[in-house]
């Protein structure tokens, strides 16, 4: 057999060319779609089950501290671990507020060995049909714990 | 004559390189996006402070309340609480109509255009949701509601569209 010209072989190697212009599209369309929705927020958010966010027209950004979550049936979440639910008359709710101590005192320990403010933020994260009393409880057990600055977690509906 | 045919030599990109670099950069948002679209409100706890008689102000504290029952919300001022409007609570399309509510607060924040803080003290039952509606509210005027203009405590003009941004709930502790 005859072994195909260099001509020949040229010509096989530019077919063999790969089309990479759609590809090129869908990547910048992805691009644009990722940019836009870009937060430069440091918090982190997975939202327990049961959960709705109340839509707010807020512009503020999120920022890193302990996350406490209560979802419709009242179950407490710190930081994703189920910590109880808000039960009973008593303003203090005895789990969360150990557990924030806790959470306090490693905090504290870690903000004095880096020289830190110590850190009284705590992002609170409410169903949208909760009522006031179960809000007002939880504010009470972390301002008691050393979380007094409340930062509640909306969702944007602008 | 013979004609010369020259092969014509198509020049390509080189797009290897800002194909990684796209790549590498998708990665990255794809690991820190959140989808869904996360804000924050602040308030804080209400603290008590001494203050010594030469640090006084000597206008007396606007102390504005907003007392939110279930129907209505009362606007009281001053230490006292007096009751300087009654705003009936009224729903449309699942949402409150707060306008009676801005109006009001745009007042006072014309007269008191330095205040910042509103204590809130909401009925227990008063659902979050539209709690938060009242809270987005009272902090700041939307986009279409123009600013408030008021004179400041050095007699200087000040136009601002932030109302009281510093929210207190005054039940916690």
């Amino acid at each position: 057999m005859r072994n195909p010209s260099i001509r020949q072989q040229r010509r096989n190697k530019a077919g063999a060319d790969v089309d990479i212009t759609s590809l090129l599209d869908v990547l910048v369309i992805l691009l644009v779609f990722l940019l836009k929705s870009y937060n430069a927020s440091d918090l982190t958010l997975d939202l327990a089950s049961d959960l709705t966010l109340p839509d707010s027209n807020t512009q503020m950004l999120g920022n890193h501290a302990v996350i406490v979550q209560v979802n419709k049936d009242s179950k407490m979440f710190i930081n994703n671990k189920e910590v109880g639910a808000v039960i009973g008359n008593s303003d203090k709710i005895p789990d969360l507020y150990n557990r924030l101590l806790e959470i306090k005192k490693e905090d504290d320990k870690l903000a004095k060995a880096h020289d830190m403010k110590e850190g009284k933020n705590i992002n609170l994260v409410f169903d949208a049909t909760l009522p006031y009393a179960t809000v007002r409880k939880v504010m009470h057990t972390a301002a008691l714990a050393g979380y007094p600055q409340f930062k509640f977690i909306v969702q944007a509906n602008y | 004559m013979k004609m010369i045919r020259r092969s014509k030599k198509i020049e390509r990109l080189n797009l290897t390189p800002i194909l990684d670099a796209i790549f590498i950069f998708i990665f990255f948002l794809l690991m820190s996006a959140q989808f869904i679209d996360i804000h924050q409100i602040g308030s804080d706890a209400p603290a008590i402070a001494t203050i010594s008689e030469d640090k006084k102000d000597k206008e007396p504290p606007l102390n504005l309340t907003l007392d939110i029952r279930n129907e209505e919300i009362l606007v009281t001022t001053g230490l006292d609480n007096r009751v300087f409007k009654r705003i009936r609570l009224q729903e449309k399309d699942g949402k409150l109509v707060l306008t009676d509510l801005i109006k009001a607060l745009i007042q006072l924040k014309t007269k008191h255009i330095d205040e910042k803080s509103v204590i809130i003290k909401p009925n227990q039952e008063f659902k979050y949701q539209k709690l938060v509606q009242i809270m987005d509210a009272v902090k700041k005027l939307g986009k279409n509601q123009g600013v408030v203009s008021g004179k400041n405590k050095k007699g200087s003009k000040v136009e601002t569209d932030t109302l009281f941004d510093q929210i207190i709930f005054e039940t916690v502790i």
